[in-house]
């Protein structure tokens, strides 16, 4: 097959950019500026397609070992999220598992956790519980600022820590 | 995802269920409400400049009495919520006298079918023509709060002459990170300062001023928990998807609330980026944006004028200027010395984290949903401007511990 995602989106970038763009001299500003976002969409995918399927896998890992830790934490209360994870580290160690069935595991555990948290409200377990994802969340979100660099919004993106996705 | 289907096609039960949740003011209750309902409606179509001409004429005419005619329609960019359309009124002027003719530029500020910041235009309306003489602010002419004559909810303003980027830095993303320059900056920065200083101390009068905004009392928390609530209710009917961080973030914003100490207009948006001004002079002449003011604590324009992603470092490479204009410990002096109004740490610490809670919310749930539901004419930039939303929550994380340690 010689039709893959990265030529498409190079041909898309490089015609919007080189030949569109410039004949659009004189338009409105915002359709100028949603030209110039829509080049800033295509680039971030050019970049972050062919790492997705190991940013998928590590967030799902990261969100196993958040729940690992609050299940242990809270015990009988987190039998739910227990099964929860047992079916996610099932879709982690498929390998026939889809991008979409990755994300739709961490997006349970996510959940699941929320809502232990939520509910944990005036329990003895509240602040310990509080503390545990605040912990765990610092890693997964400098993975996720990292995911967006592309975008441009980070000051310093240099500053931020290599990410296990990143070659 | 598996809580998609629910938010993005809402059942009466889901959305009943939401407003009991999480109870907000009454005006900010119907705006959420309309939003959730509208996404079992058409899909947005894009709007031409012939519909809304024909609705805007209908709409004055029917305000003023006699027939209008519109001319030199054409958009205006700006902003990533509204829809905004620059055009020349002919009609007989504010005070109708004769048959004399006059041209006035207006502008028709209209709701897409979705937006990162769900707003009422009647609430805009009110709280521009309740500041109005005390800071300059475009003239609120008229508005069609429930779309009798146009598409979607709008109000029409006067035009007001400006920019909002300086011409060195006219790429940006209006208001994010925006640098001034040392020459402009020093021109500003007073009048940034001394203008949220006259909002905080104009007097709230009695309704029918601001009568679709519910009236704090002071002694009370109970407006603030409002105010969370209606940032966890946009979080609820938005998010793609759950978010530990901010359940956590939630409870502490509850439990934490302070008690208003003095009930100010308080425009929400204060900051770089949303105000006009003549570039030559250095003079600031409309602030913008007020669809999101509410009335309650000052700390909370304080705090958002200084959030992260409105800052850029000084020529020097170290110093952080706010909202571009001076660094936060300045800000907070010179707001005191000019209002005459205490800045406690206490509140500043509990906005600094409502602020960046709502930002989150704005980014993560509200800019996504509406993008992803194909509802506004932005969508490409609201997707993009969605990119921030992580460096905004782990901002919100660090916040959170500062605040609690």
């Amino acid at each position: 097959m010689n039709q893959d995602f990265e030529t498409q989106l190079q041909v898309v970038q490089r015609a919007l950019g080189e030949v569109v763009l410039p004949a659009l001299g004189s338009a409105d500003k915002h359709v100028i500026e949603q030209l110039h976002l829509s080049l800033a969409a295509i680039g971030f995918m050019q970049q972050r397609v062919p790492l997705a399927r190991q940013y998928y896998r590590g967030t799902l890992e990261r969100y196993l070992a958040m729940a690992g830790a609050v299940a242990a934490l809270l015990d009988a209360d987190a039998e739910s999220l227990a099964d929860q994870s047992k079916q996610s580290k099932a879709v982690l160690d498929d390998p026939a598992a889809s991008d979409a069935d990755l994300r739709a595991a961490t997006a349970t555990l996510r959940a699941g956790v929320a809502a232990l948290v939520e509910a944990a409200k005036d329990t003895p377990q509240e602040s310990a519980l509080d503390a545990l994802v605040l912990e765990y969340s610092e890693a997964i979100l400098s993975e996720d600022r990292s995911w967006c660099i592309p975008l441009g919004f980070e000051l310093r993106p240099e500053d931020l820590p290599k990410p296990d996705w990143q070659p | 995802m598996i809580d998609d289907s629910i938010r993005q096609h809402p059942s009466d039960a889901f959305i009943e269920a939401v407003r009991a949740r999480f109870p907000t003011e009454r005006e900010v209750d119907t705006v959420l409400t309309r939003k959730m309902r509208r996404r079992n409606g058409p899909s947005f179509q894009a709007v031409g400049l012939e519909t809304l001409v024909d609705g805007t004429e209908r709409l004055i005419t029917n305000q003023v009495g006699y027939p209008v005619r519109i001319a030199d329609a054409r958009w205006l960019s700006g902003g990533a919520s509204k829809l905004q359309m620059l055009f020349n009124l002919q009609w007989r002027g504010e005070n109708a006298n004769g048959q004399a003719q006059v041209v006035t530029p207006m502008v028709l500020r209209m709701e897409p079918a979705a937006s990162v910041t769900e707003s009422s235009r009647r609430r805009e309306f009110e709280v521009i023509r309740a500041v109005a003489g005390t800071v300059p602010v475009p003239h609120a002419y008229w508005m069609d709060p429930d779309a009798q004559f146009l598409p979607y909810p709008a109000m029409i303003y006067g035009f007001a002459a400006g920019t909002a980027k300086p011409s060195h830095d006219a790429g940006k993303v209006t208001g994010l990170g925006q640098n001034y320059g040392p020459e402009l900056r020093a021109k500003l920065a007073p009048q940034f300062i001394e203008y949220l200083a006259r909002i905080h101390n104009l007097p709230i009068g009695a309704p029918p001023v601001l009568a679709s905004f519910d009236r704090p009392e002071v002694g009370s928390n109970a407006s603030v928990i409002r105010q969370v609530n209606a940032a966890r209710r946009i979080w609820e009917e938005d998010r793609i998807e759950d978010e530990p961080v901010m359940a956590v973030v939630y409870k502490w914003l509850i439990r934490n609330a302070p008690p208003i100490d003095h009930i100010s207009i308080v425009h929400a948006d204060y900051r770089s980026g949303n105000f006009l001004f003549d570039e030559a002079r250095g003079e600031i002449t409309a602030w913008l944006d007020w669809e999101g003011a509410v009335l309650g604590d000052r700390h909370q324009d304080l705090t958002y004028a200084a959030l992260p992603i409105f800052q850029h470092y000084a020529e020097d490479g170290e110093t952080i200027l706010v909202s571009g204009m001076m660094p936060e410990a300045e800000l907070y002096a010179a707001y005191e010395k000019a209002s005459g109004l205490p800045v406690d740490p206490v509140r500043i610490r509990y906005f600094g984290v409502f602020n960046r809670y709502l930002v989150s919310v704005l980014l993560l749930a509200a800019s996504t949903r509406a993008a992803r539901g194909a509802a506004t004419h932005q969508d490409v930039l609201l997707n993009h401007v969605a990119g921030m939303g992580y460096l905004a929550l782990s901002d919100l994380l660090g916040n959170l511990r500062s605040a609690t340690a």
